[in-house]
């Protein structure tokens, strides 16, 4: 493929391309010098509009709020250099031969991994597949949290949904739509348990009842 | 490392502390860019609560997710920046019903502090960003448009064509000549103030 005009290195730099076209510039920039090098000449302009918004003094009740969840992770899993665990050790379930979700615990409802009786057992392990979508699911008593790496853009106007499969029945999680990086977090609001499921497909609209199979990710509670 | 040796990294050398868990690195880096990342979902969003929950999201997953900031991509403001403005235009495109906010224009502020009150780190804050303002208020209407319409409103060029009644090519050329010149203001910026 040849190189995106400037015009359309310009559009991406602000977000503004559509899915299939920002795609094209992701596949194609990484390994072009020109494309690369006018993007990072673009970087300190797309920068600069994040900063020129009136700057408001945030909420003291937020302040408290982040930093709370933050404390209370760090209680959970103190700090220290986390420990990759080899693939095998874990239970996983791939969907479709799409990717593969790491299934962990945070140590509340205890660690739904396999145990690495060794090293003392996983507690947050990234996890790849080969086509690049990845993700972690951290679970505690009365939610989980996935955070997934890797993940294309939905077509315009889709989402990703995440579902929980549950005491025979499938209800939808929360919907979202992943950063220009592939990154997103979505909380899952469930008390999951042993044989549970966690699933992510892309849906054309959010707020579907069904989910529309195959799932993207998938990965069952042991 | 204690909390004062902590105050003293940079923001690059923050991130792979919270990547490894330490409370205090995040707490440290959330003063030093929640104030900019709720300005910025609140300008999106356009109300407080969005606002609030856009902000804590993003902060959050940044402090599970630290691991991933890569620093030959841009400076830490930057990345975190980028992450809260596409929760925010996630959270528009969910509730498209939502008017988006294209303008430069300043508007109603809420929770102003006054002047007295902002430590130097603040006031410095708002300093860039009034200057900011500044180099994009230079811009033809045209182009600040388009540019606050995808930046700010999370419409696609072929969207934003449709809306104004533009040819494409039109829409797309006006956002790349818009971003240059804010390129060129802000080399001259760092030229005058070398």
């Amino acid at each position: 493929m040849g190189c995106p005009a400037r015009d359309d290195l310009a559009a991406y730099s602000i977000g503004a391309l559509e899915p299939d076209e920002e795609r094209s510039v992701e596949a194609h920039a990484p390994g072009c010098r020109r494309c690369t090098r006018e993007l990072r000449a673009l970087a300190p302009a797309v920068a600069v509009l994040g900063e020129s918004v009136e700057q408001l003094e945030p909420p003291r009740e937020l302040r408290e709020r982040v930093l709370g969840t933050v404390r209370s992770d760090a209680e959970r899993a103190p700090a220290r250099v986390r420990e990759r665990a080899p693939l095998s050790r874990l239970i996983l379930r791939p969907a479709a031969g799409f990717a593969a979700l790491a299934v962990v615990g945070a140590g509340v409802a205890g660690y739904v991994t396999r145990e690495d009786e060794e090293s003392g057992g996983p507690d947050e392990v990234p996890v790849e597949s080969q086509s690049g979508v990845g993700g972690e699911l951290q679970v505690s008593d009365t939610a989980a949290t996935l955070e997934v790496t890797g993940m294309p853009q939905p077509a315009k106007g889709s989402v990703y949904q995440v579902w929980v499969a549950q005491n025979g029945t499938v209800r939808p999680a929360s919907s979202f739509v992943p950063d220009q990086g592939g990154m997103a977090t979505a909380t899952v609001s469930a008390e999951l348990e042993s044989g549970d499921r966690v699933m992510v497909t892309q849906e054309s609209q959010p707020g579907r009842k069904v989910p529309n199979l195959p799932p993207v990710l998938s990965a069952r509670v042991d | 490392m204690t909390r004062s040796e902590l105050q003293r990294l940079a923001d690059e050398d923050l991130m792979p502390r919270i990547a490894g868990k330490d409370p205090v690195a995040f707490e440290i880096f959330y003063d030093r860019h929640a104030g900019a990342a709720y300005s910025l979902a609140y300008r999106i969003v356009g109300d407080r609560q969005s606002a609030e929950d856009v902000t804590q999201e993003a902060l959050i997953s940044i402090w599970r997710s630290g691991a991933r900031f890569d620093r030959a991509r841009g400076s830490v403001r930057a990345w975190t920046l980028g992450i809260v403005r596409n929760r925010a235009i996630d959270l528009l495109r969910r509730d498209s019903g939502r008017a988006p906010r294209p303008a430069f224009d300043s508007e109603e502020l809420l929770e102003r502090t006054p002047s007295d009150d902002l430590t130097d780190v603040e006031a410095l804050r708002r300093e860039t960003a009034r200057q900011v303002r500044g180099a994009i208020s230079g811009l033809p209407e045209e182009q600040s448009k388009v540019i606050g319409l995808a930046y700010f409103g999370g419409f696609t060029h072929s969207e934003i064509a449709k809306m104004l009644n533009e040819p494409l090519g039109t829409i797309k050329g006006r956002m790349r000549l818009g971003m240059e010149k804010i390129r060129a203001s802000l080399a001259e910026g760092l030229a005058e103030g070398a």
